[in-house]
């Protein structure tokens, strides 16, 4: 449990305290628990009654002469009575077995129990915080930066997923989605290492310090470089590369009919694509690219979330993940609001992801108009296509790539190619042409 | 801004609990941070009444078992004297640390 994440930190110690206690206590055979409510009883009363005499005491010392006997009287009285207390406690406490191995093994076993679910509990919530609080934050700069959640957001959001199968799931699968995101991006070179930092040691020819250079110069110093180079010790500039900041914006169009709500190859499909939604979040809020949902499904079913620089309050972010509109598929709803969306400066350039699992067809008035906007506006269209091969051919018309998958298991590839989408920088790509 | 009334007429928790109650050694500021815990979280509130109505001892347990669970090197306090009621808890208390490990 501590390792879990409990240490300092007060939710994931009050869950662990509740699984853990009240499993103990049911282990607690009904014998044990009633002579330990009576021995509290007996030392309460006991403390209490000694506490009453000692004021009687005090209060006789400065009464009047006719009230002092009386008030002693019940000083006396009172210490009796705790004196009687003190004896019951004493007869309850000798009658209480402190050594009973049985009983200790029932409570180990109980709290185990209540630990094991207490965990299950708590990973659930540090999923839900991670994915939905803008988590999943490293070291080595992954996964956006979250802030700081407040308690009662935290319990907020906990409260919610643990009500939602469905955000739960989410929640479980978006780390593992987040984590490829995180290093497609990283792994994506466009902006090379061109600044001098610092300077270190190694056998890079291309950096060396001109010094070093100068050893091969001098017969009696080649050597010496030689040896430098074989043990990776000639002095070299360490270089960073800078990547820039405000890359194109993302507009990711998720079909939400109801087919979405099946599985396939064991993982449902609409969890998968708001899977993909959380990813492409996280890379978002690391280059502060807006981010723009479309849910669409039947004629008249279209929202749009939009997430400016990829931020979004816990709760926000929840709704959208959340909502499926569970219709049929029409697609010319979402790409005319695509086509709206990027009319706007802020959504100019942007890269257009769409996962869907078929369509039957798109109108050629559509088709003609997203491809003229398509072409001012500079965006570009990637289709995933889930499940089936039906629609693949309408989807291709639209798109600049058609990805496939016949089974949600065996998605690395996609997932990489869509995070690398994900990451493109239409400047960058400009200037290389 | 805090005042030194409003700082006297506070309930925050100044010192351990020093009764012969709680078996883990901790300090005012483990005091403070249960006693956070329980105006934060409703069900560690619910959670205190509701088993210190079975046990008596119960609230004084979970406390116990809250820092087990929050500080960073959790040790039972060998040398204080607890209530005889409350020698139970140790037991409990122990049990639990052994199986958290």
């Amino acid at each position: 449990m501590r390792e879990a994440g409990s240490i300092n930190d007060s939710m994931i110690s009050a869950i662990a305290t509740i699984g853990a206690c009240e499993r103990a206590i049911e282990a607690l055979d009904p014998n044990s628990r009633n002579q330990v409510n009576r021995l509290a009883a007996a030392n309460e009363a006991a403390e209490k009654l000694f506490g009453q005499a000692d004021v009687l005491d005090e209060l006789a010392s400065q009464a009047t002469a006719q009230q002092v006997e009386d008030l002693r009287k019940r000083a006396a009285r009172a210490r009796a009575a705790a004196r009687r207390q003190e004896r019951a406690a004493a007869e309850i406490e000798e009658s209480l077995d402190t050594d009973d191995d049985e009983r200790d093994r029932a409570i180990r076993l109980a709290a185990r129990q209540g630990m094991a679910e207490a965990l299950d509990e708590a990973e659930a919530i540090q999923n839900a915080i991670a994915a939905f609080g803008g988590g999943y934050s490293t070291s080595d700069g992954g996964g956006g930066m979250p802030r700081e959640m407040t308690a009662q957001e935290k319990i907020e959001l906990a409260m919610r997923v643990m009500r939602s199968p469905r955000l739960k799931l989410i929640a479980e699968m978006c780390g593992r989605f987040t984590r490829i995101a995180m290093s497609v991006q990283k792994s994506r070179v466009s902006h090379p290492p061109s600044e001098i930092t610092s300077i270190t040691i190694g056998n890079d020819l291309a950096h060396l310090l001109p010094s070093e250079v100068a050893l091969l110069g001098d017969p009696d110093l080649e050597d010496l470089f030689y040896l430098r180079f074989a043990e990776r010790r000639l002095l070299q500039y360490e270089l960073e590369g800078r990547e820039s900041e405000g890359r194109g914006p993302i507009i990711l169009a998720l079909d939400e009919s109801g087919s979405m709500s099946e599985p396939l190859g064991g993982v449902v499909k609409e969890a998968w694509s708001k899977s993909v939604m959380l990813g492409l979040m996280a890379i978002a809020r690391r280059q502060k690219r807006d981010l723009a949902v479309i849910h669409f499904s039947g004629p008249n079913q279209l929202r749009t979330s939009i997430f400016p620089k990829g931020e979004s309050a816990p709760l926000g972010l929840m709704d959208a993940v959340e909502f499926f509109f569970g219709g049929g598929t029409v697609f010319e709803p979402w790409m005319e609001e695509a086509v709206q969306l990027v009319d706007q400066d802020q959504f100019d350039r942007a890269d257009v992801i769409v996962v869907s699992d078929g369509l039957a067809s798109i109108s050629a008035r559509t088709e003609a108009e997203w491809w003229k906007r398509k072409a001012e506006r500079k965006m570009r269209c990637y289709g995933v296509l889930i499940g089936m091969e039906y629609g693949a051919e309408a989807l291709d018309r639209i798109s600049d790539a058609v990805m496939t998958l016949d089974d949600l298991k065996q998605d690395l590839d996609v997932l990489e190619t869509i995070f690398a989408i994900g990451g493109n920088d239409h400047a960058a790509d400009e200037r290389n042409l | 801004m805090a005042t030194m009334e409003t700082i006297e007429n506070s309930d925050i928790a100044t010192d351990a609990i020093a009764d012969g109650t709680q078996a883990l050694q901790h300090d005012a500021y483990d005091v403070q941070e249960f006693d956070r815990a329980v105006e934060t979280y409703q069900r560690l509130a619910v959670a205190v009444s509701s088993a210190g109505e079975k046990l008596r001892t119960a609230p004084a347990l979970i406390r116990d078992l809250f820092w087990s669970f929050h500080k960073r090197a959790p040790r039972i306090n060998e040398n204080v004297a607890l209530k005889p009621a409350f020698a139970v808890n140790r037991r409990i208390l122990e049990e639990i640390m052994s199986a958290a490990e």
